[in-house]
């Protein structure tokens, strides 16, 4: 289990790395430290905050972390504990810096969407999720953790995995990003007030202990949605940076990152087929594979969307959810076209 | 109970205009931003995953709140926390100016600071322990014999939830001239790392943190010379009113009026003299505020009081003591310290 441990924290040290170069050399050292240091705090924040006070949702697992979770973690384990939980915020801080590069390119297909901040939000997080899925699928079949309050719902709407954290990392996700573009991209980045977004990612916590799970917490994440969803397709606010941003590719950094990604997918499959015995799951890497081709300019949308479109007749029109990242990006450059052909009515 | 909160709330709003006028809309507005929020995740009444509502059940008290509802009770925690994190700070910065080549300087001011707090927390807990708003569950006998009947731990804890999840990280940030660097954010992993040990139930880990933040602070106070940085604040224009001497003294008046109301609940409703004695740093405080008071006044000031309270004078003599040695050091490296002021 340690050697297991190990690898992993090698693994995520170098992706940490990597991003932290990747982001330092297109947006600045100030935004880069801002993004990774409170990206992490908020994780590990996440993560530890059920230690102390009650069980997680989670439970079970014949090695890995959350055997000591659950039902509380033994008093001398804490600081192996701590350990697995860092390099856990480690990976979510890299995964949420990899949300939003590749919407910002994925966005640069969509014309006047292409700077806008809520949109950005909308599929980074939805990018975010995309990479959650599979990781996830991958934990709870390789007996590492599994979650106790939706268990019923594995494979309902997402095959090899239940809903709830997918959805629960598409809404973190979703908090840290808004509260982060708005605070230090926008154009409220010069007002004096602009830290009353750093409420943002204290809103879920705060409806959880002043008004309790259930209820309250589906109406806060439907009104969440409702607003962003608003947003991201009517509000004209843009991402603004301090400094002019660099805009030329630093080829040996993109190289080594997708290098990256396609190992991690390729350990993924790996341990898919080889290890859990149940290649279906790589089905749960479709989502991030749509998002990567879209982000990828010079495939054409239209193929994606075709290969989309066979995928889900191929598969019975089951797994609609799987295509989410397809509907989405298609929204908006059906909107964007729409405006560019009926801009004439305007005038 | 609700009175109280109405008049805090009343308090902490003119605390609020004070601030505004002194320091301009930006650092009033983060500084009582974050004041509400790391209050906030310290008040706020919990839900369990079972539903269960209930106070964090690893704090050593819990208020005692018969017949009213949480909320109200975590209400009155989040504007008694706000306004003593503003007195802490507004008063510390009266009093260094009698010494005055420390005056602009970040961790003096900080030190002071929470000394300030925990004398606001001395006569508070005497009076909210006595009248039955909170009770302490652990039994701490240290010092048992000048504090009246509130453990030690309490004062512990007030100087350093105000130090470390507020005062320490602002004055860092936006107060001092690191709030230009770019990684002036690493600041705030003061207050989480603080929230974590609490929240983990590591007792000895976070005495042990608490106690090195404190010794760390009063190693800075005399070795770093880290400068307050306000230039880059716009303030306000004054007015008639922002100018007048009764405005600037807003937090003297604020803190006498908190005094007089204790004193109304020691004399009127509790009928316990005794408990005059717990105010007697602060009063010692708010003296070194003015600075209209001559120093040696002061001293005779506690010389009598001595004579009255005998060996509890000590934590209002304690107070006097540190501001002396602050005077002590300013004098003994006046000349450098002239010269970077």
């Amino acid at each position: 289990m340690f050697a297991q441990i190990l690898w992993l924290a090698i693994f995520i040290t170098l992706f940490f790395i990597l991003s932290l170069r990747h982001c330092g050399y297109h947006k600045g050292v100030e935004l880069t430290f801002n993004f990774f240091f409170f990206s992490f705090l908020y994780v590990y924040g996440w993560l530890l905050k059920n230690i102390g006070n009650t069980p997680l949702p989670l439970r079970t697992a014949r090695n890995f972390a959350s055997t000591l979770l659950y039902p509380y973690p033994p008093q001398d384990k804490f600081l192996y504990l701590f350990l697995v939980f860092i390099i856990a915020s480690l990976a979510l801080a890299c995964i949420y810096y990899l949300g939003w590069h590749i919407a910002e390119n994925i966005l640069l297909r969509t014309g006047i969407f292409k700077d806008r901040l809520f949109a950005l939000v909308f599929i980074a997080g939805l990018i975010t999720a995309s990479i959650i899925y599979p990781l996830e699928a991958l934990g709870i079949n390789s007996g590492w953790w599994s979650w106790k309050i939706s268990e019923a719902s594995v494979g309902r709407f997402l095959p090899g995995c239940p809903l709830h954290p997918v959805r629960e990392g598409f809404y973190l996700a979703v908090y840290f990003l808004a509260a982060y573009f708005l605070i230090e991209c926008s154009k409220y980045r010069k007002s004096s007030w602009k830290m009353i977004f750093f409420i943002l990612p204290f809103i879920h916590v705060w409806t959880l202990r002043l008004f309790g799970t259930g209820f309250p917490r589906f109406l806060e994440r439907s009104i969440l949605s409702a607003i962003l969803i608003i947003l991201a397709y009517l509000s004209p606010l843009r991402i603004e940076y301090d400094k002019p941003r660099r805009q030329d590719a630093n080829i040996i950094l993109d190289k080594a990152l997708t290098v990256f990604l396609i190992l991690a997918f390729l350990i993924i499959c790996f341990a898919y087929v080889m290890v859990i015995r149940n290649p279906s799951l790589t089905i749960s890497l479709l989502p991030i594979s749509f998002f990567l081709l879209l982000s990828i300019r010079k495939i054409p949308a239209y193929l994606v969307a075709i290969i989309a479109l066979v995928f889900f007749i191929l598969t019975g029109m089951r797994h609609v959810f799987l295509l989410i990242p397809v509907f989405a990006v298609a929204s908006f450059m059906t909107i964007n076209y729409g405006r560019n052909k009926y801009s004439y009515l305007k005038r | 109970m609700s009175l109280v909160l109405i008049v805090s709330f009343i308090l902490v709003c003119l605390l609020a205009a004070h601030s505004y006028y002194k320091r301009g809309s930006h650092l009033t507005f983060n500084f009582f931003l974050f004041a509400f929020i790391v209050t906030f995740i310290k008040e706020a009444p919990g839900r369990r995953f079972d539903g269960v509502l209930a106070q964090d059940h690893a704090a050593p008290f819990e208020f005692l709140n018969p017949g009213g509802s949480a909320i109200i009770g975590s209400l009155a925690g989040l504007v008694g926390w706000i306004f003593t994190f503003y007195l802490g700070w507004s008063m510390a910065e009266a009093i260094i100016k009698r010494v005055e080549p420390l005056s602009k300087r970040v961790f003096p001011l900080l030190l002071l600071s929470g000394l300030v707090i925990m004398s606001i927390s001395y006569s508070v807990e005497a009076t909210a322990v006595r009248m039955g708003w909170w009770r302490w569950k652990i039994e701490d006998l240290r010092l048992a014999s000048f504090l009246v009947g509130v453990p030690f731990m309490a004062f512990e804890a007030w100087a350093s939830f105000s130090l470390q999840y507020l005062l320490l990280p602002y004055a860092l940030i936006e107060c001092s001239s690191l709030n230009k660097a770019p990684w002036k954010g690493a600041f705030f992993a003061i207050p989480f790392i603080h929230n974590l040990l609490a929240n983990c139930q590591l007792h000895t880990l976070r005495v042990l943190e608490e106690r090195s933040v404190f010794l760390l602070l009063i190693i800075m106070s005399f070795a770093s010379s880290l400068c307050l940085d306000y230039s880059t604040i716009k303030i306000p224009r004054a007015t008639k009113i922002s100018n007048s001497g009764w405005f600037k003294a807003i937090p003297v008046w604020v803190v006498s009026a908190m005094l007089s109301i204790l004193a109304f609940f020691d004399i009127i409703v509790l009928k316990d003299y005794s408990l005059f004695i717990t105010m007697l740093p602060l009063l010692v405080l708010i003296l070194l505020a003015v600075r209209k008071i001559p120093l040696y006044l002061i001293v005779i000031f506690i010389i009598i009081a001595s004579l009255f309270a005998k060996e509890k004078i000590a934590p209002a003599a304690l107070s006097l003591a540190v501001f002396f040695v602050f005077m002590f050091f300013a004098k003994l490296k006046k000349p450098k310290l002239g010269h970077e002021s």
